[in-house]
């Protein structure tokens, strides 16, 4: 081999770029300063992107709700997924606000690495937990009538490619006293705002009709478009929106019998839906696939001491919480069980998969970025 | 029958000439588009590339043509296999010699191990190990350390 010394210091700069973009995040924070041309490099978007679509290592957070209601507080932890370590927490996530006033917390996505956070109300927080970003939403624009009381149906979080945008879509219904000659009663009408991340503001869109119902884990979102759970006098059916054009569509769901839970997943880039009965000392899932049509995927067959699915992981097993609300991991394949050592308050818990990323959210917001970076120390 | 196979002829920048077949040989999508080309009649000289560095790439892309039927997670365990054998010199000119070649796996794959290595350095032995002029003022780098200091608990 050639007699240089230092191999490393030849490779032309693109080389040494790609090699960097498959870095953990946490090595290049790190590695900003080594010099600046490098800690210029890493904002690039082009660089970004490029280390976006080089880490296909999925990451796992946590989420769940500990202690009684009043004192109790929302955890946020990342499990370890390399082999042999068992999902044990890798690190515990300091979230830059107090969770003060977050009511219900629920985390919706990932897109590219993001996430959004509600309450379920009013507040809503994008978070990148690879660079420790954290943006708290403006707030809402107030309601038509302020007698009323309102509360947040659905929630929505996806990126739009065409303008390199992320959004936040929020339906609100707004509850309003009426007297009527039966007494009184509460009439509602619905608002759907849209947000989005580089105007930094939000919009009032038109209303589809239709309410979405159920929180994540039961949504999801998949190649810019979200899908909710929505109900119509006729029926169960899925509302969907495109981030790109900002347009809602409806399709059918495949009619259960009462009492199903159906949980909707990206399968291989397919909306799926994981259908499964609510309680019961046996369960059983069906996924089904929408492929013009809705078709059968597969079946897993009398699981017992199910609470709620949680979510998929790499070669096809479920994370559920089990009947005493445990972090459970099942494989189909071997029908064998571990117990991950974790429990939270019923229906607390959400496990996230995502990949790591330097999409930058606060970029545009230089006073909230010292806020996080001084919590992040701790 | 394999002495029918038609076989495409390499010449090291160190003067070895390695015969490969042509199903090897296209692994390397830049020789790929020379025979589409129709100009890999004749050997094509590699001048940046070492008879060394040249044997360990048809290597590769003979493990990759002949794990065709293999399952995924064979072929990655033959590739932790085969790039855990490399050091990180040599592993340097892999990357030039890939990125040259156009063999877009290996490029992933030496860039992935070189980055699996340098994951856990400090910025000083990255500053070392690509020779790097720290070009920041004391005040600009104790900024940047402060603002990420998680970044620079190593503990993982």
């Amino acid at each position: 081999m050639g007699g240089l010394s230092k191999p490393g210091s030849d490779l032309p700069e693109a080389l040494v770029l790609e090699i960097l973009s498959k870095l953990p995040v946490k090595s290049l924070t790190r590695f900003r300063c080594v010099c600046k041309p490098w800690s210029f490099s890493f904002q690039t978007p082009l660089f970004i992107t490029k280390h976006l679509h080089n880490n296909n290592h999925l990451n796992l957070l946590h989420k769940g709700f500990c202690g009684d209601n009043r004192d109790g507080v929302y955890s946020f932890s990342q499990l370890s997924t390399e082999k042999g370590r068992n999902f044990s927490v890798k690190q515990n996530f300091h979230l830059p606000f107090s969770g003060k006033g977050w009511s219900d917390l629920t985390v919706d996505g990932p897109c590219n690495g993001i996430l959004c956070l509600d309450d379920g109300r009013d507040k809503a927080a994008l978070w990148n937990p690879s660079t420790r970003e954290f943006k708290i939403l403006p707030q809402c624009p107030p309601l038509v009538d302020s007698t009323s009381f309102d509360c947040l149906a659905g929630l929505g979080f996806g990126y739009d490619s065409q303008t390199d945008d992320y959004k936040v879509v929020r339906f609100v219904i707004n509850y309003f006293e009426e007297d009527s000659d039966a007494g009184s009663m509460f009439e509602h009408t619905s608002q759907v705002e849209l947000y989005s991340l580089t105007s930094d503001s939000w919009k009032e869109i038109s209303y589809p009709g239709v309410d979405p119902y159920e929180s994540p884990p039961f949504n999801c979102y998949i190649n810019g478009v979200y899908y909710w759970h929505a109900a119509e006098s006729s029926g169960h059916l899925i509302l969907s929106f495109d981030m790109v054009n900002e347009k809602f569509s409806t399709l059918p769901l495949r009619q259960t019998s009462e009492g199903f839970d159906s949980h909707l997943l990206d399968f291989n880039g397919l909306l799926g839906a994981m259908f499964y009965p609510g309680g019961g000392t046996e369960t059983s899932f069906d996924l089904w696939v929408m492929n013009e049509s809705w078709t059968e995927q597969f079946s897993i067959e009398s699981v017992p001491g199910v609470e709620m699915l949680l979510g998929f992981w790499k070669n096809g097993e479920l994370f559920i919480e089990s009947l005493d609300h445990q972090l459970v991991l099942f494989d189909p394949s071997t029908r064998e069980f571990k117990n991950l050592g974790i429990h939270a308050s019923k229906w607390s818990m959400q496990i996230t998969a995502y990949v790591e990323s330097l999409v930058p959210i606060n970029a545009r917001s230089e006073h909230e970025g010292r806020i996080i970076s001084r919590s992040a120390r701790k | 029958m394999a002495s029918t196979l038609k076989k495409i002829i390499l010449k090291s920048c160190d003067g070895k000439i390695l015969e490969v077949e042509e199903a090897v040989a296209v692994q390397s999508q830049m020789i790929k588009n020379m025979i589409e080309d129709d100009c890999a009649n004749e050997e094509i000289p590699l001048p940046d590339i070492t008879g060394e560095i040249l044997s360990m790439i048809i290597e590769y892309c003979k493990m990759h043509v002949d794990g065709e039927n293999n399952s995924n997670n064979e072929l990655i365990a033959r590739d932790a296999d085969f790039i855990t054998r490399v050091d990180l010199n040599t592993l340097y000119y892999l990357i030039v010699a890939a990125n040259f070649l156009n063999v877009k796996s290996l490029l992933d794959l030496t860039c992935q191990r070189v980055a699996d290595i340098i994951k856990g350095k400090s910025p000083e032995e990255i500053r070392l190990t690509f020779n790097i002029k720290n070009d920041f003022t004391p005040e600009e780098e104790e900024e940047i350390r402060k603002k990420n200091a998680w970044a620079f608990d190593y503990k993982d």
